[in-house]
């Protein structure tokens, strides 16, 4: 019998240790989830504007680019819920923050995270936070919430071919990626052509029920603002013309009644950049987020507009 | 619990400890353990039913114990088909009431007769048709004084719950369990590593060759009428390839799990897509389901013993009665009726035992009309596993007909082609091609690496098994697993 353990010991060792390497590296990597909870650790103090949001702000507000200490805590597949529980996990830490930049997108008031979304977990490990209850084993591996996610993730770390991401200390993604708009050479007709065909599953969902769900999330986080004294700007990012183009108008009309509820509240403000005529096709990376280029002009627009709602 | 779950991962090792260290070597205290543990995993599925294999392990100890007492023919019979009768009657309530409710319902309507049968709503509790013969074969057994009844019912209640076979076999006989559970187990080195082999082996099966080819099966059965010809014959091969790793692979798990414990239960897979005609396939596929069948129903009905007709009817009745064993579909009947059909002629001209050995023996290749052989069987199997498959028999009827329509329209032969190339790509075939490779060079063994230990050299093998694990490894993490498909038997 010692035989036998000794032997299955011998074996499983370098598999436990392939494991737990696995883990470490995942959790340790300079993901942008790893980058942001780190930067907000460091500067709980002297940050200044929370941005949160889905991946339209993610990849459309670059801190770096603000004139005042910002953290850009918008995430791919990010909803208000989400949006609400890092706001209020946070804020109490946060003695600086005066602006909290909050994403109104066609899409946002609608879709809402169930309780297996795969970034769960995540936001537990990083951010402590629980929006639904996380699993004893996803408690201690981020791996094991999303292994296909990660292995894909090793996969493409290891092959030479793929192109990295490049984060800023604020964990924004500095370089692009292939998108549509490059794929098809930026050409618009293209674009145009194409674009029922790859926008047909695109933030589709219609929700009454999510819509007022969100709305209260969202004013949660408004009326915290407003007694104490934070500015709230809530902002609808750049969109490609195929994009505003396929939108549904009975959420648009839900979403802009929220929008006009709120205008006579003080310091609220609302910047639709949704179609904006000073982005075109260069600055987007597809239909729905912004590139290197474009989210570095939305970033200082935004950025002018911050200074001048003082 | 799955065998392929982490839970299961950290329950075999916790057990095995136990079983081996806390125990001293005390065999009641083994198989308390055993049956503790048994139970704790059958409660993981769902501990309402656990109630339920209690109920039944209770029904036939004690009517055993009536059977060995009974003073009469008359009273020994009264307990016996009591235990049939409550067996049965459990399987058919909750396997097969809704689908005699609901057939009688079609066929009156067919006469215009409209009637609203009252249908079940519950869920098949897990293993059912798996324990019920366990149990069934036991009292069989004693009502024919083959055995006699067992008294210890910690003893009796391991034979038929030990958690490795509890949910899907193999289905195990009191002759052969029983003493094994009986006697003191002794740690055996050699054979605990062949357990962990088979374990190995059965998992990769399972999670490497059975969930991926699951995925492309699965969406060509659930959206058949969108594809071509070509597609669904490959649909078609995904499922055979499919089921044939998922249960053989579980068997692996479950008969290298037994293993671990000092305990060898019966095999249930002999390479069976190696089989030169039906009569050997079925020699070799679900072996103990076959086995069963033919001890307690084909033998009991006449068997070979009354001229060809007697030997064809009985061999329609235990083919029909097998396909229904696995569900309470019509496509499960005709998928029984089929392999009737299929064994037909080797019974009519007495050729059904021509190939009792393994094929090719001793050598690197078949020769060509072995080949032939072989390929005709695996075609004909093929065909059968669509009715399986299918989710009625509209499905299977359409799915047949656009298949082999469209294999005659040589244009859709380019979007296979397509097919392959965009959706299924190169690693799955070549990950079967080399999975049949091995198994085609393991044929001779209990599982296709048993004799890797003897075969290879330590360094290499360490190194296979280290691939092996990396893959399984990687394909466990992709999202793809799905339940075993004999779970719902």
């Amino acid at each position: 019998m010692k035989r036998f353990l000794f032997s299955f010991i011998k074996f499983i060792f370098p598999v436990i240790v392939l494991i737990c390497g696995i883990e470490m590296y995942v959790l340790y990597y300079p993901s942008t989830f790893n980058k942001k909870a780190k930067y907000l650790k460091q500067h709980t103090d002297s940050i200044k504007t929370i941005i949160l949001g889905s991946s339209h702000n993610q990849n459309a507000l670059n801190p770096e680019f603000l004139n005042s200490q910002a953290i850009n805590l918008a995430n791919a597949g990010q909803d208000i819920q989400i949006d609400a529980a890092l706001f209020f996990k946070n804020i109490g830490k946060l003695t600086s923050v005066n602006k909290v930049i909050l994403e109104i997108d066609y899409h946002s008031l609608e879709e809402k995270n169930g309780p297996d979304y795969f970034r769960i977990p995540w936001y537990y490990r990083f951010y402590d936070i629980e929006i639904y209850p996380v699993s004893f084993l996803n408690r201690f591996s981020v791996y094991a919430s999303s292994p296909s996610f990660f292995n894909q993730l090793i996969l493409d770390e290891i092959n030479p071919k793929k192109i990295r991401y490049k984060l800023n200390q604020f964990g924004f993604i500095m370089n692009d990626f292939p998108g549509v708009m490059e794929d098809l050479k930026y050409d618009s007709l293209k674009l145009a052509e194409t674009a029922m065909e790859r926008l047909k599953d695109k933030h589709v969902l219609q929700s009454v029920d999510n819509c007022n769900y969100n709305k209260s999330k969202l004013n949660t986080i408004i009326d915290y603002c407003i007694k104490n004294n934070i500015e709230v700007i809530l902002i609808s990012t750049p969109m490609y013309s195929t994009y505003i183009n396929h939108q549904i108008t009975a959420k648009n009309i839900r979403r802009m009644n929220y929008i006009d509820s709120l205008k006579n509240l003080s310091n609220i403000y609302y910047y639709n950049f949704e179609n904006s005529n000073k982005f075109g096709v260069h600055d987007f990376k597809n239909d729905d987020h912004l590139n290197s280029i474009g989210s570095k002009k939305f970033t200082l627009i935004i950025d002018s507009l911050l200074n001048s709602a003082k | 619990m799955l065998f392929n779950s982490l839970s299961f991962t950290l329950f075999l090792p916790i057990v095995f400890l136990l079983y081996w260290f806390a125990t001293k070597g005390n065999s009641k205290a083994q198989n308390i353990l055993l049956l503790v543990a048994s139970y704790f995993f059958y409660a993981c599925w769902d501990y309402r039913f656990l109630f339920l294999l209690i109920f039944s392990t209770l029904l036939d100890y004690f009517t055993g114990l009536k059977m060995d007492e009974s003073s009469t023919k008359k009273i020994r019979r009264f307990w016996f088909w009591l235990s049939v009768s409550i067996n049965l009657g459990f399987l058919a309530v909750f396997k097969y009431y809704n689908f005699f409710a609901e057939s009688f319902a079609n066929a009156l309507s067919f006469v215009g007769i409209q009637t609203n049968f009252w249908t079940l709503q519950v869920i098949l509790p897990v293993g059912i048709s798996f324990y019920t013969f366990h149990g069934l074969s036991y009292v069989i057994d004693i009502y024919h004084g083959k055995i006699k009844a067992e008294r210890n019912f910690i003893d009796y209640a391991v034979f038929v719950s030990f958690f490795p076979l509890l949910v899907a076999g193999p289905i195990e006989r009191a002759t052969h369990l029983l003493p094994q559970i009986q006697r003191k187990r002794v740690f055996d080195f050699s054979n605990a590593v062949d357990g962990l082999r088979q374990i190995l082996w059965g998992l990769f099966k399972k999670i490497v060759i059975a969930d991926s080819c699951a995925q492309f099966a699965n969406l060509i059965f659930n959206d058949s009428g969108s594809y071509s010809g070509g597609i669904l014959l490959l649909g078609a091969l995904f499922f055979t390839f499919q089921i044939y790793c998922d249960f053989s692979g579980y068997s692996d798990i479950a008969l290298g799990t037994a293993r671990l414990f000092g305990i060898e239960l019966l095999r249930n897979f002999s390479f069976p897509y190696f089989s030169r005609d039906i009569a050997e396939f079925w020699r070799r596929w679900h072996i103990s389901l076959s086995t069963w069948f033919r001890d307690y129903l084909y033998i009991p009905l006449g068997g070979s013993k009354g001229g060809t007709w007697m030997k064809v009817r009985n061999t329609f009745i235990i083919f029909i009665v097998s396909g229904f064993w696995h569900g309470a579909n019509w496509t499960f009947i005709m998928w029984g009726l089929l392999n009737a059909l299929y064994i037909l002629p080797s019974i009519l001209f007495n050729t059904n035992r021509n190939n009792l050995d393994i094929v090719a023996q001793g050598k690197y290749l078949p020769t060509g009309k072995e080949l032939l052989q072989m390929t005709i069987t695996f075609s004909v199997t093929v065909f059968a596993w669509i009715f399986f498959r299918a989710e009625n028999m509209r499905h299977a009827w359409d799915y047949l007909k656009s298949m082999f329509s469209g294999l005659l329209n040589i244009p859709n032969y380019t979007t296979t082609a397509i097919f392959i190339k965009t959706e299924i790509g190169i690693i799955l075939p070549l990950l079967i091609a080399v999975f049949m490779i091995i198994e085609w060079l393991g044929r001779e063994q209990q599982y296709a690496i048993q004799n890797w230990d003897i075969k290879i050299i330590k360094p290499i093998r360490w190194a296979i098994y280290y691939i092996l694990v990396l893959i399984i490894f990687y394909y466990a993490g992709s999202g793809k697993e799905q339940e075993f498909i004999y779970f719902q038997f």
